[in-house]
């Protein structure tokens, strides 16, 4: 099941928000103007089934990740070591 | 010539420059790993986009930052190599492991990042693998610097080992007394708060400059809301720093004495043009303090993603205050007066700045990130002008670093047979070694050979009231040859 959160509505979000300074100008002045590009994904967090994902970049990254960890692991038992051996 | 010399700047101002630009942008790099983990988090568990979105723009400016970074630290070792040989070939084959790990440390980093940053929109149906890819960079940095930490507090407080472990016993390439010196830790833990605040404050002051931009109310709520929880981040890290930099200054007073005093009496090179750049760092800092405090008091009446419990806002506040009368006491009054005025005036000019702004964080995140950085650079000229010279602190340093087997003239076409022998120095004994030895723990012998006076038994003992540790019978020695006018 495709997931995609729409957020609720702006002043729900934000009814705790600093920045809710309401300036009525401001909104009509903002009507003639466009915003940039990705203020439209600001209405959503899509997320999204796992098997939509690319596979090349899964397993890129999960590739990545264990050596990455495993790389971690081994990094700290050395400085276990040296701390105990010179 | 027998050394290369660096044009125009001098070969001790050109490290200087080069090190103090790295410690502003790794520093910088650190910092915003981690808030860029934390917006994420945040994101995620709120599904709220913005957060996520002001990640990505920040990890953005990382991967900028980090190269930058990276690039720097190869023309540190470049410049290093070239005009300290000697200084970096011996301090290279001492924590030659510890760096060898730290190059490892680069790649991963480098990689994680790259991964993390490109594969953003790829991995929306595994986010928590994405976060937690991100999240990898924070442990991976923190190894980073507790491995460069230990090299830099070895440089300053040399620790047990000074410098002879790793050439006559056990790994050659690894030095653990001098590694895990006095200063190490505390370093470490004033460098991960410190990272902390410094990288969140500028991620927050990226977020102050675009809100100067922004028109359309959506991307200003972004921009605000996210210039916010950067800089919750940063004062909860800021407000460690008194806490953590008391014990550190408690660790330089016993094991770097000299480093301890210059910073305090502004001796040394912590004055430069008339100026006490530690005491103007401090200013800052107490700036700092006043305008976030403002800030605070405006913000903690709005509920919002992370708050800071204002008891213990307040608690460390007064913590501070305690800091600055001991500092009163310890060095001059003026000082605490200086440091109370500077943060009155902060705190006024915080509350100024959000009314102006009509509540807007914009003018505070902006102000705010500039005296972090301030305090960044400052902060890392006076720990390194503070430092004694490497080559005076190690008495024996010559001593050690000549084994037969290493050239002994780094870059000189010479044939080994015709370096001169190298005998074992012996062991000095006597008033001569005892006052080049203990009374160089504070100040230069330059000053001892100067002092106009006779009245050598009150001088020693007041050293002694200052922590110098000696026998009756090193004292009655140390005396009586300082009144024989003997050379030493």
């Amino acid at each position: 099941m495709r997931e995609v959160i729409q957020m609720n509505d702006q002043h729900d979000v934000d009814e705790n928000s600093v920045s809710d300074i309401t300036d009525e100008n401001q909104e009509v002045q903002e009507k003639g103007e466009e915003g940039p590009k990705w203020e439209s994904e600001l209405d959503s967090y899509p997320l999204r089934e796992a098997g939509e994902d690319p596979r090349w970049a899964l397993r890129t990254v999960w590739i990545w990740t264990g050596f990455a960890i495993a790389a971690l692991i081994f990094i700290l038992t050395l400085l276990v070591l040296g701390a105990i051996y010179d | 010539m027998d050394h290369i010399e660096f044009p125009v700047l001098g070969a001790k101002w050109a490290i200087g420059s080069i090190a103090l630009f790295h410690t502003a942008v790794a520093s910088l790099a650190i910092g915003l790993a981690f808030f860029v983990t934390v917006a994420q988090i945040v994101g995620y568990i709120r599904k709220e986009r913005k957060y996520d979105l002001l990640a990505k723009k920040i990890q953005l400016i990382h991967v900028c930052i980090y190269n930058i970074g990276t690039i720097n630290a190869i023309g540190l070792v470049f410049l290093l190599s070239g005009l300290f040989p000697q200084f970096w070939s011996q301090i290279f084959v001492q924590f030659y492991w510890s760096l060898i790990v730290e190059e490892f440390l680069f790649f991963l980093l480098a990689a994680t990042l790259t991964f993390h940053y490109f594969f953003w929109d790829h991995l929306w149906g595994h986010k928590k693998l994405h976060i937690f890819l991100g999240a990898l960079l924070t442990p991976l940095f923190f190894l980073q610097f507790y491995i460069i930490n230990g090299i830099a507090g070895f440089m300053l407080t040399p620790g047990f080992g000074e410098a002879e472990a790793s050439l006559s016993t056990g790994v050659l390439g690894w030095d653990r007394f001098g590694f895990y010196n006095p200063s190490f830790m505390m370093l470490n833990f004033h460098r991960v708060f410190a990272n902390v605040a410094y990288g969140s404050f500028c991620a927050a002051g990226l977020c102050g400059i675009f809100l100067y931009f922004a028109k359309r109310e959506k991307i200003k709520a972004f921009y605000e809301d996210g210039g916010l929880l950067a800089f919750q981040i940063a004062f909860a890290a800021f407000l460690s720093l008194p806490l953590v930099g008391y014990f550190y200054a408690h660790i330089l007073k016993y094991n770097a004495n000299e480093a301890y005093v210059n910073l305090m009496w502004g001796r040394g090179d912590i004055t430069a043009g008339g100026v006490d750049w530690w005491w103007l760092k401090h200013i800052c800092v107490a700036a700092m303090l006043g305008i976030c405090l403002a800030f605070f008091r405006k913000m903690s009446k709005k509920q919002t993603v992370f708050t800071i419990p204002s008891i213990m806002v307040y608690s460390i506040a007064i913590f501070y205050l305690m800091f600055y009368v001991a500092m009163g006491m310890v060095m001059t009054w003026a000082f605490f007066w200086f440091m109370l005025l500077f943060c009155l005036g902060g705190a006024l000019l915080g509350g100024h700045l959000i009314r102006y702004h009509q509540g807007s964080g914009r003018g505070v995140y902006l102000l705010v990130a500039i005296l972090s950085f301030a305090t960044v650079m400052l902060g890392g000229y006076s720990r390194e002008a503070a430092r004694p010279r490497f080559e005076d602190r190690i008495a024996h340093y010559d001593k050690v670093f000549i084994p037969e087997y290493r050239q002994r003239y780094l870059m000189v076409d010479i044939d080994p047979q015709d370096l001169p022998v190298v005998t074992a120095l012996v062991e000095e004994t006597g008033p001569e070694s005892l006052i080049r030895e203990r009374c160089v723990g504070c100040h230069t012998l330059d000053r001892v050979k100067k002092y106009p006076l006779d009245n050598w038994t009150v001088v020693v003992r007041q050293m002694e009231a200052y922590g110098l540790k000696l026998t009756n019978q090193e004292s009655r020695q140390i005396i009586d040859h300082l009144k024989s006018q003997s050379p030493y």
